[in-house]
């Protein structure tokens, strides 16, 4: 049975005519890192609103076709069941910190306590989320005050609290610099290695082809290509569609062309050291 | 504000005293005249507003922002109207670096940003626009980070930050209602004397 199982959905915001998100048919497995790559404006964060259940119920609109999770409709959770199933991360750090608190350790904490979890069970978890994502060191701070990273790496913190077992995560690194960038993909290795589901909207191709599992590339509301990692980022086709691909696997095309027998499919740095010293008869 | 009280008080008492009607004149220069009648109402006026001033004062610099919405929300303020508030109050100097920043940005493109009160009314618009854009732009995601955070559960909240009463604020309390009382009663006994 699918985790997450998405059948004919097509959904059209308020006051717009067409649809942005047509006929989109997935499923999602448990404990497996999918990324979504697709051009801006291609409904990426759509689509990860209507998984994460905001779609309709908060921007309302007109959705047709069936969202489950664990077989049963996304309708029929409460909000705080969806809360406590699904953490969502977004692109703009300083827009997830929510206000509420003056401290880093309150800011984690202040999810914990809006669903009344005990103090003593909240301590426990926010230390355990602070050791995780490199946050012990700003416990004090005011969540405001830091950099863009920092907040990036507390809005983590915040959601991993909650203990939700599917991460919807939307672009979490454009705003990063590459340091950053490394260190918020570091904490999503180690999710994934807690056996969490996560949905990944990233553009930084060669991070995906490194940590993520299956891929849903999007095309203008329509999923054009589902599957492993390596069969859709070999497909040269997604290129027109505005996506990019590792440059290994360009790097391998243009060695195809000279006439060089190199593998398809090369997707990862690793694997084209592989290929090479093959090549080089090493 | 500590000092806004004392200036309220100098003017009420000078203005009261120079220029009420008044009949006992205490001393006069040139065309003006000080009264009694004015002095000693400035001063029965000016007493009471000091006192409000004052407690008021008093409290919110011994009572941060954080402990007075806690004991309100505990009271049974809602936690909406809390975030509302301390959001707010946190937001504050955020925006005030944002507008900073922006006026940073906009004299680089050349709009004068000092200078007279015309100049100054000037650069109100380009540097509140953006300002109120910016803000307004990021509350739909932060209304998600909210949701995602469990705003809207229903559930009783626990507070890791939390203040119980102490004993001794018990006895205050009970003091405070005591004299309160007494005050009252008090009053209404002269009035009938
Ligand atoms: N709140 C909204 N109301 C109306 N249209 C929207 C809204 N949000 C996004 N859209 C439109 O839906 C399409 C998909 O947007 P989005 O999911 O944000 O794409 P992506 O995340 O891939 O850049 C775009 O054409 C966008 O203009
Ligand atoms: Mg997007």
């Amino acid at each position: 049975m699918p985790y997450i199982d998405l059948k004919n959905v097509t959904y059209t915001y308020p006051l717009v005519k067409e649809p942005c998100i047509k006929d989109i048919s997935v499923s999602i497995e448990k404990g497996k890192f999918y990324a979504i790559v697709g051009a801006n404006g291609s409904g990426k964060t759509t689509l990860c609103n209507i998984i994460r259940g905001f779609i309709p119920g908060f921007y309302q609109g007109e959705i047709e076709g069936t969202v489950e999770l664990e077989g049963k409709s996304l309708e029929e959770y409460t909000l705080g069941e969806l809360t406590s199933k699904i953490g969502y991360v977004f692109q703009n750090p300083f827009n997830q910190i929510t206000g509420a608190r003056d401290n880093v350790y309150e800011e984690i904490a202040y999810g914990l306590e809006n669903l009344g979890v005990e103090v003593p069970t909240i301590r426990k978890k926010v230390e355990e989320v602070m050791e995780l994502t490199n946050t012990a060191y700003l416990a004090d701070k005011n969540p405001f005050e830091l950099s863009g990273g920092q907040q990036q790496r507390v809005a983590f913190a915040s959601v991993l609290a909650l203990e939700p077992d599917i991460f919807v995560i939307d672009e979490p690194t454009s705003q990063l610099d590459p340091k950053e960038t490394e260190r918020v993909f570091d904490i999503i290795d180690k999710m994934k290695k807690m056996g969490k589901t996560i949905i990944l909207v990233e553009h930084k191709i060669e991070l995906i082809a490194e940590y993520a599992d299956d891929i849903i590339a999007l095309e203008d509301g329509r999923v054009v290509k589902f599957g492993e990692k390596h069969d859709v980022l070999s497909d040269l086709s997604l290129i027109e569609k505005g996506i990019d691909l590792p440059q290994t696997v360009l790097l391998a095309d243009e060695l195809r062309k000279m006439g060089i027998p190199a593998k398809e499919k090369i997707i990862t740095k690793q694997e084209m050291i592989g290929q090479l010293k093959q090549i080089m008869g090493k | 504000m500590r000092n806004s009280v004392g200036v309220l008080f100098i003017i009420l008492v000078v203005i009261q005293t120079f220029f009420a009607a008044g009949e006992t004149i205490l001393f006069s220069f040139w065309i003006f005249s000080a009264k009694l009648e004015g002095l000693l109402f400035a001063l029965k006026l000016g007493f009471v507003l000091a006192n409000i001033g004052g407690c008021l004062i008093w409290f919110f610099a011994i009572t941060t922002e954080k402990d007075f919405v806690l004991a309100l929300e505990k009271k049974g303020l809602s936690s909406k109207a809390s975030y509302v508030v301390l959001s707010t109050l946190q937001m504050v100097p955020v925006l005030k670096k944002r507008s900073e920043t922006i006026m940073n940005a906009q004299r680089a493109r050349r709009v004068e940003t000092e200078g007279g009160l015309l100049v100054r009314a000037k650069v109100f618009v380009p540097t509140i626009v953006p300002l109120v854009l910016s803000s307004i732009q990021g509350t739909e995601e932060r209304a998600l980070t909210l949701e995602a955070r469990g705003f809207s559960v229903e559930t009783k909240s626990t507070h890791l930050y939390d203040i119980e009463p102490k004993p001794v604020d018990k006895t205050l309390n009970i003091i405070t209602g005591l004299v309160f009382i007494l005050i009252v009663v008090g009053r209404i006994v002269l009035c009938l004397i």
